[in-house]
């Protein structure tokens, strides 16, 4: 596994650690049931707060993304379509949330924004 | 469980005050932080007994300071603001010295961390650079199996290469979960990236003492145009600063209006602002 | 010699070759001019037991403890007690003790030998000067081993009083000018310095248990 933090870029740290694991998770490169880091060693390696590395992996495993076995460790949890489907829902729901806020400061109508919403899908479908 | 826990902690000077109430986890590291003359070198000699307390209570490992201070410092690591050994010493006589007195001294972890900081074995402490002294304050500091280190100021007259190293060094310390550090600093960017909590000192006074994540996690900066400040309405920014160039804001997330994106707040900006902002009421 | 003196680069072992040298030139030098009968030899060999003195003040000047130094020991595992003999004031009270005992050795050495003959008080002088600083060097180079931190103090100041007070009533013995006067006002003395030095560490002792400013 490896974690890369950008001090520079305005991401919080937990959320690069999250976010990098969570797609190496995904794309595969990491296994089922391949153990991570422990927590402080993690935070250790990239010299940050074990605190930032905890809060990383309880958002992995509250999604689902991982397991903890007491006494043992941190565990890749089996991959599920499902969740992963569940996953990109979420983040078009969020998406999605984030439109309806910047439409009404600039006050777009439900119409305009389907009208931009066909624009985008024109060419993914 | 509790490496250090200090409440109400009191000392009256001529002209300064001292009132502090903090606690640190064990397993973690904090940085004190806090400008020159905040109180942070007279909060470690109180906790140390060095200095008789007006009042408070102060417990390490657990128990009170004062219930046998010379069976706890077997377990601290402790490097203090002006600290050193008569001229004529060599860190191998200090060796020497040393492992009669501490039960648990380590000869090998400490001429290792020797080797490694590059301090000559056999060359007089009064001919060591201000650097070396440091870090030969440090090994010794490290070499009898502490589970608290006590830090006052340890990266001054340090070049950021040796900054680095003690860094790295306090890093590997805390990989195990009984080890605890309170380091305190003038330099913050020192601990920005290391620390599990930060408490921030002002005129004998704590700020603010939290978990770092959570407290940067609390605050948002922004930067604007004067006319772009002026529209998003009246909020009540922990900071602000005009200039000809624009404005720049530190304020709770909470009280950002919606659609506002704010910039991550470093540890020092965050300190800096809630000392200007103290020192104004 | 110059290293010595400049007070910068004075390291300990530069100032035990010192004291020992200028103990044993004392000590030829006194006895040298002690074979000759007269007042002249005498006062050459009181001056050359001054040297002694200033080397000794030289040795002291190492176990100064310089305020960086008292700060560190404030870090060390040591009980209020142990910590006594690492501190400025016990180091003051020592060295007017060692003063106490030049003087009052000296004083009791010259009433052994039966004072104003000039022979035995020069030989009496170079013997003092090595009875009284060898073991003194020896002492130091001892409470180097800790400097500070935790003085034999008290067996030193037992050895130095059991040599004076022995050394000199031996000496005036073998020199053929005994006086068994002498040798009780040497007891006393001897006594008399130890009980200083107990006095002294007792009272550092409750000076230390004092409430802290």
């Amino acid at each position: 596994m490896h974690v890369f933090i950008d001090n520079k870029s305005g991401t919080p740290i937990y959320d690069q650690i999250y976010t990098q694991i969570k797609s190496q998770i995904i794309n595969g490169s990491l296994k089922e049931d391949e153990m991570l880091p422990s927590i402080r060693g993690l935070a250790k390696d990239l010299r940050i707060s074990f605190i930032t590395t905890k809060h990383a992996y309880d958002e992995l495993e509250k999604e689902g993304f991982l397991y903890t076995v007491p006494g043992k460790g941190c565990f890749v949890a089996p991959r599920n379509l499902e969740l992963l489907r569940e996953e990109n829902l979420k983040k078009i729901e969020s998406h999605m949330e984030q439109i309806a806020v910047l439409a009404a400061s600039c006050n777009l109508t439900k119409e305009d924004l389907k009208a931009m919403l066909d624009f985008c899908m024109e060419d993914k479908t | 469980m509790y490496a250090l826990e200090i409440q109400n902690l009191q000392k009256k000077f001529e002209g300064f005050s001292l009132d502090v109430s903090f606690s640190l986890p064990k397993g973690c590291v904090m940085g004190l932080i806090g400008t020159n003359g905040a109180g942070k070198s007279t909060t470690i000699k109180l906790v140390l007994d060095m200095l008789n307390k007006d009042g408070g209570m102060v417990k390490l490992f657990g128990k009170d300071h004062k219930e046998d201070l010379a069976a706890a410092k077997e377990d601290m690591g402790i490097v203090l603001d002006g600290m050193g050994f008569p001229v004529g010493f060599t860190p191998k006589y200090i060796g020497s010295l040393l492992k009669d007195i501490y039960k648990n001294w380590e000869q090998d972890t400490y001429c290792s961390l020797l080797e490694k900081f590059d301090i000559p074995y056999t060359k007089a402490w009064g001919e060591l650079s201000t650097g070396m002294k440091m870090k030969l304050n440090l090994a010794v500091a490290l070499s009898h199996r502490p589970k608290l280190l006590l830090l006052d100021e340890p990266t001054n007259g340090l070049d950021p290469f040796a900054r680095d190293q003690v860094l790295e060094l306090l890093t590997e310390f805390t990989r195990d979960e009984e080890h605890s550090v309170l380091i305190s600093s003038h330099i913050v960017s020192d601990l920005e990236r290391i620390c599990d909590y930060v408490t921030f000192l002002d005129k004998g006074r704590v700020l603010v003492s939290d978990e770092k994540d959570a407290l940067l996690a609390r605050y948002g900066g922004l930067q604007l145009s004067a006319e772009e400040y002026a529209a998003l309405g009246d909020l009540s920014p922990v900071h602000l600063r005009e200039s000809h160039n624009g404005v720049e804001a530190i304020l709770l997330r909470e009280d950002l209006p919606a659609g506002v994106t704010p910039l991550p707040v470093t540890v020092e900006e965050l300190f800096v602002a809630m000392v200007k902002e103290a020192r104004e009421v | 010699m110059k290293r010595v003196m400049r007070k910068e680069h004075r390291d300990l072992s530069d100032t035990w070759r010192v004291v020992c040298l200028i103990t044993l030139f004392t000590a030829f030098l006194g006895a040298y001019f002690g074979g000759r009968e007269d007042v002249q030899g005498a006062i050459v060999a009181a001056l050359l037991c001054s040297c002694s003195l200033v080397a000794l003040y030289l040795a002291d000047g190492e176990l100064s403890l310089s305020p960086e130094y008292i700060r560190f020991t404030e870090t060390l595992p040591l009980s209020p007690r142990q910590k006594v003999y690492g501190k400025q004031l016990y180091l003051l009270i020592y060295r007017l003790g060692f003063l106490l005992v030049t003087g009052l050795g000296f004083a009791g050495g010259l009433l052994t030998a039966g004072c104003f003959e000039a022979v035995r008080l020069a030989g009496f002088l170079c013997l003092e000067g090595l009875l009284l600083f060898l073991p003194g060097g020896l002492f130091m180079i001892l409470t180097a081993k800790v400097s500070g931190v935790n003085h034999p103090m008290p067996r030193a100041a037992l050895l130095m009083t059991v040599l004076l007070g022995g050394a000199f009533p031996l000496g005036a013995f073998f020199q053929g000018s005994f006086r068994p006067e002498g040798l009780q006002i040497c007891v006393l003395l001897a006594a008399g310095i130890l009980l200083y030095f107990i006095a002294a560490e007792r009272a550092v002792s409750l000076w230390e248990k004092r409430p802290l400013p």
